[in-house]
């Protein structure tokens, strides 16, 4: 080898590396080195955690997917700790329970829950713009219970610089806020013992309608369609909420057969979790979840 | 033009030739990867894609600047790049100090192998390029070159991993002489070239969504493809598809070994571990000829030692016999019989060999005692 390799250097006069180009490229390969395999650590974390808690390395819940071959159809679900399924087993959230019979579809449906708990209407524009990749054929947007200027837990996924940046979420250092250890706060403006008159969409709740309405004129404008979800109702002020947002929507967008609304107001589909907020029950989800496949499957199978 | 420059042109007229020749007489395959090799040529970058084949993208990439069928594209692929692996094989046997006689016979024993033809039958793989770049990049470090193969073997690893083989058999094989005064350069050309490979996975990964799949090379724990093979193929059928794999080309290795320099021994030795990692996570009957760079060599300094008739007769039956096991021509009879004459010729050969008085090994000039 020796031999080989030296009487070669000296036919063609090439110059020897010298230590210092040598140390160079060594430091330059253990650097790339840790980053590689700080990457691949954390793509193995990332998947324990997805197992557990449904959330894919893209930040969202569902498959990962960031790119939509021909003829594949996608939901979106936008939405805060009502949507995310706060309280609640991965498997049991209604997106969760909507992915099953959505993919066994003939021409499958795909479903990526967006959702932050503790998310507020106001961050649901942003997070279609983060996801507006995924090309969604139809976006869910679930006006929770979340005051509209509601953050997840220390930010959520867009606390992440990688995340802004590239899309990708690192599971490394702090990992994923555990959703059982959420707990749903119930934006005050729907507690009944206030007793201000809240006045619709123009008085109290005027942000929460706006957001909303910002987030459907997302979607509409590229031509999605976009259904509504309103979520039982907490309380009377809350129902009121609902009536009123649903009355500007229509007053802004009615002539927009893109813009469906499901309402899902199924009687004794609350519970008190473990943490004192309030929670859906596996059997409303369930029943949540087959009304808005109907919707769903209604809107893609019409087109 | 130099008399060596025309003879390398004339070389490479007769390896196109016959290969032209094969490729027009061999039949379609039924089953190939040209869907997938044809749509990362065409995209480069497919989202979502969960594959071990998603990176391959080179050849495919580069195939679909040209006009053409996919046939007419990759079959013309196939055939240049076989002979320039055979044209490599012929340089790579001239640098480790074999004759010029026996550089000769590494050509045609390498051109007309089952790997080489198999490929021509099936062109859709990165194989062609990959058993050119094994023994051109073997050939251009152990000339003292590191820069070029470094950048050769960056760009190979898009076509296909084993691109990266050659550098880590070389390193391995300069420590295991213990030459430390190259050994650090061609561990650093190995690393880096490594690198590019995981940094491009990586970031495919992260930006991408690439993921292995469920590709049995990724299931490392449960035997890989090696495993997969097994069950699928009969121990019979296992056993013929490895003999034809090297064919006569093995008796000749194994007896060519004993009159290698040191320096070919180590680059033999060296080849092991990533023999066996192949061999574990690829079809194991193709994957070891991508180490034909290696063995065809070793096994040419059986074959320089014979005759004239011999050496020819041996040749003529191994390429009969892969003529049919590699580029499945029905034209030519049932491989079983040539296979059988060419070891028996290949036996006589050795034995021949044996009886000579103490093989004196091939020593390359300036090597190590």
């Amino acid at each position: 080898m020796a031999g080989i390799a030296a009487s070669a250097d000296q036919g063609r006069g090439i110059s020897p590396v010298t230590r210092r180009q040598l140390a160079a490229v060594f430091l330059v390969n253990a650097i790339g080195y840790l980053c590689v395999a700080t990457i691949l650590v954390d793509r193995g974390y990332r998947r324990q955690l997805a197992a557990r808690t449904g959330v894919n390395a893209y930040g969202y819940r569902g498959v990962a997917r960031v790119g939509k071959t021909s003829g594949e159809r996608r939901l979106v679900v936008v939405g805060g700790s009502f949507a995310f399924g706060s309280g609640l087993q991965y498997a049991d959230t209604i997106p969760a329970l909507m992915s099953g019979p959505l993919g066994r579809q003939p021409q499958p449906v795909h479903v990526a829950n967006l959702s932050e708990p503790g998310a507020g209407a106001g961050t649901f524009v942003r997070a279609l713009n983060d996801y507006a990749y995924l090309l969604p054929d139809v976006i869910l947007i679930v006006d929770g219970y979340d005051p509209p200027s509601g953050l997840p837990p220390g930010g959520g996924r867009r606390a992440s610089a990688v995340f802004r940046d590239i899309g990708y979420l690192p599971a490394l250092p702090s990992g994923l806020v555990s959703p059982a250890a959420v707990s749903t706060d119930v934006d005050p403006l729907f507690d009944d013992s206030r007793h201000e008159d809240p006045g619709g969409c123009a008085g109290l709740f005027a942000e929460r309608c706006d957001a909303m309405a910002a987030a459907v004129e997302w979607g509409l404008a590229r031509k999605t369609a976009v259904v509504v979800v309103t979520p039982p109702a907490v309380s009377r002020r809350q129902a009121a909420e609902q009536r009123a947002l649903l009355t500007a929507l229509a007053g802004r967008f009615g002539s927009d057969d893109r813009l469906h609304h499901v309402n899902l107001q199924v009687p004794g589909a609350l519970e008190d979790g473990l943490s004192g907020a309030r929670r859906i029950t596996r059997e409303a989800a369930e029943s949540c979840a087959r009304q808005l496949v109907a919707e769903v499957l209604t809107i893609l199978n019409g087109r | 033009m130099s008399a060596a420059a025309k003879d390398w042109w004339l070389r490479l007229v007769w390896l196109v030739a016959v290969f032209g020749a094969i490729v027009v007489l061999a039949p379609q395959p039924e089953l190939t990867d040209r869907d997938m090799y044809v749509t990362f040529g065409r995209r480069i970058i497919v989202p979502d894609c969960s594959d071990v084949s998603c990176m391959r993208v080179l050849i495919g990439w580069f195939l679909e600047r040209f006009p053409g069928t996919d046939v007419v594209k990759w079959s013309t692929y196939a055939v240049l790049a076989n002979a320039a692996a055979a044209l490599a094989v012929r340089r790579l046997s001239l640098t480790l100090g074999l004759t010029a006689r026996a550089a000769d016979f590494a050509m045609w024993f390498d051109a007309l192998g089952f790997g080489p033809l198999f490929a021509l039958f099936n062109p859709y793989t990165a194989d062609p390029l990959m058993f050119a770049l094994g023994a051109w990049l073997t050939d251009l470090l152990l000339r003292g070159r590191r820069g070029l193969p470094t950048a050769l073997a960056a760009i190979g690893i898009f076509a296909k991993e084993f691109a990266a083989a050659p550098l880590w058999i070389v390193t391995i094989a300069a420590a295991l002489r213990r030459d430390w005064r190259t050994a650090p350069s061609l561990l650093a050309c190995a690393l880096t070239v490594t690198l590019v490979w995981l940094s491009a996975q990586a970031a495919l990964m992260v930006l991408f969504n690439y993921s292995l799949g469920d590709n049995p090379s990724a299931d490392f724990l449960h035997g890989a493809y090696l495993a997969k093979w097994m069950r699928e193929l009969s121990p019979r059928l296992a056993l013929v598809a490895m003999v034809a794999e090297f064919g006569v080309l093995y008796l000749l290795f194994a007896a060519g070994l004993r009159l290698a320099s040191a320096d070919l021994r180590a680059l033999v030795l060296a080849s092991i571990p990533a023999a066996l990692l192949l061999a574990y996570v690829q079809q194991p009957d193709r994957a070891l000829w991508n180490f034909h760079f290696l063995v065809v060599p070793v096994a040419m300094l059986v074959v320089d030692r014979a005759d004239w008739l011999m050496a020819w007769s041996v040749f003529v039956f191994y390429a009969a016999a892969n003529l049919r096991f590699g580029a499945q021509l029905a034209a030519v009879p049932s491989a079983g019989l040539p296979m059988m004459l060419s070891f028996v010729l290949g036996l006589l050969m050795v034995v021949r060999t044996w009886r000579e008085s103490p093989p004196r090994p091939i020593r390359v000039e300036g090597s190590r005692p």
